[in-house]
């Protein structure tokens, strides 16, 4: 509940202060992701690092109709250049779980968790006051810990659109993926734990 | 300050409302257009990648406060912020399991396919391509435009929402064909001042609306939109695919018809439609095509009848 009592009218004011500063210029999001404070990672707080299991991001596919735009806040569109390597990222922010060694290639007599994401939606919506940005991806596991299988993982961010400036949609954008990756950390860690060394 | 923003408001609002001053809701394609048009490209914009809730903003606030004066009245807007604020919050919460329900459906897809099948039978048009633009603002669709390398340019702009009370769904397209060789904008000369693609310059325009309501609706948003998500969104998928087939059958007649088809036959039957009285132009199996006395249209699935 980030919401404040003031937010919603504050923003509203601010809006039409902003309106006529940013017109619709193009938001464009940035590569770099970061992450929502030291604690986003919920099931990685406090834990320690007894035996890291190996993770390696096999790929990021983006799917999207147009894989540079990403929906507008307030009158701007939002435009993403390289989306892809926004989400490689967050995925290397994973790294804060210690539980987990991100590795670039498979460790000599070791079998990571191999991960590909495919982004599936990705996108900020205006609606009143608000700015809502939902971000959809498919995470495709394979190698260690088990049969290969796919889940799909939302992560949303809905919160006052204060001036529909670049810093609150990169904002909107980390937390709604933070989301995505607290959930993915979750299982590459339960396929570690159930998978076992091969 | 408070003056000031209230100032800058005020001429926010007079300055879009005179944006729209002067266009009709509806204008038919002109007869000799149709010998003068040798290809088209349709251009469908689609701004949202998902379905949303539509919440109508609050004015309470602003208007109770008027009666206090200028201070009065953006105390009164600020409530309502806050009021749109919270609402806003709760819709997008509530939307969110027909969202994952449809994460593999895509109305985008199903619109375009209807459009070249629809469109593709009006001769004279000569589609040449149907594509999608996700960025809807006026830099993007006059580069859309100035792009083209076909005689006109047709937009469908669409859009999909349910009501606040997640009960009735909303698919509307905005049409609007655009002259792209000089043997159309001599039919009429578009306007220097940008942009190209305002309604001003357009041949053709209409707004063309499909609505239908979820059986056993009630006024829990919450209920409804489980009704619309379960069997994997299979309601609300139906009901996209019938959205996007009638309104693309619905433009092509549109855009076939000219002044004299604007005129109803003695012994029209009638309808209405939210407090809006229209012309029954045809039905079948799914419902009946309206048309309201400023040429805009409304399919009216026999749910909302």
């Amino acid at each position: 509940m980030r919401r404040a009592g003031h937010a919603g009218p504050v923003a509203f004011a601010l809006a039409l202060l902003a309106a006529a500063c940013t017109g619709n210029r193009p938001v464009e999001l940035g590569t770099a992701f970061t992450p929502p404070g030291n604690t986003w990672l919920s099931s990685a707080h406090g834990r320690g690092a007894a035996a890291a299991c190996p993770v390696r991001l096999a790929a990021v596919r983006n799917s999207l109709a147009d894989p540079h735009v990403l929906g507008s806040i307030g009158a701007r569109p939002i435009h993403a250049a390289d989306l892809d390597g926004w989400v490689r990222s967050g995925f290397y922010a994973v790294r804060g779980d210690a539980r987990l060694t991100i590795v670039d290639a498979d460790p000599p007599g070791t079998m990571p968790v191999a991960v590909s994401i495919d982004v599936l939606k990705a996108y900020t919506l205006s609606l009143t006051t608000e700015k809502s940005t939902n971000l959809v991806v498919k995470a495709r596991f394979s190698g260690r810990g088990g049969a290969e299988a796919e889940v799909t993982y939302r992560g949303v961010d809905t919160a006052v659109n204060w001036d529909s400036g670049q810093g609150e949609t990169q904002s909107s954008f980390d937390r709604a993926l933070a989301h995505v990756l607290d959930q993915l950390d979750q299982d590459i860690v339960m396929r570690c734990t159930t998978g076992g060394e091969d | 300050m408070k003056i000031r923003l209230i100032h800058l408001f005020a001429v926010l609002t007079v300055s879009s409302l005179a944006a729209c001053a002067g266009i009709p809701p509806h204008e038919y394609l002109p007869a000799p257009a149709r010998d003068r048009i040798a290809t088209t490209d349709v251009v469908v914009p689609i701004r949202q990648s998902e379905i949303y809730v539509y919440v109508p903003p609050s004015t309470a606030g602003a208007t109770g406060g008027a009666a206090f004066g200028i201070v009065g009245a953006l105390v009164g807007a600020m409530v309502d912020a806050s009021v749109n604020s919270v609402r806003t919050s709760k819709a997008e919460a509530a939307v969110k399991p027909l969202r994952d329900s449809l994460v593999d459906y895509s109305f985008d897809t199903s619109l375009q396919g209807d459009l070249k099948a629809s469109l593709g039978q009006v001769s004279f048009l000569n589609v040449a391509d149907v594509h999608e633009v996700k960025d809807v603002t006026d830099d993007a669709l006059d580069a859309a435009l100035t792009g083209s390398k076909q005689g006109a340019v047709l937009f469908a702009t669409a859009d999909y929402h349910l009501s606040n009370d997640g009960d009735v769904l909303y698919v509307t397209v905005a049409a609007s064909l655009f002259a792209n060789n000089d043997a159309l904008r001599a039919l009429k000369a578009p306007q220097s001042k940008p942009p190209r693609t305002s309604l001003k310059n357009a041949l053709y325009h209409n707004t063309l609306v499909f609505e239908t309501k979820i059986p056993g609706a009630t006024s829990d948003r919450d209920h409804n939109i489980a009704g619309w998500s379960a069997d994997n969104g299979a309601a609300m998928r139906s009901a996209l695919d019938t959205g996007a087939r009638e309104l693309a059958a619905m433009l092509a007649a549109d855009i076939r018809r000219s002044e004299s088809d604007g005129v109803d036959p003695p012994g029209a039957v009638t309808a209405t439609l939210e407090n809006q009285t229209g012309t029954v132009l045809g039905s079948d199996d799914n419902g009946s095509i309206l048309r309201f006395k400023d040429g805009t249209l409304k399919f009216a699935a026999k749910s909302v009848l």
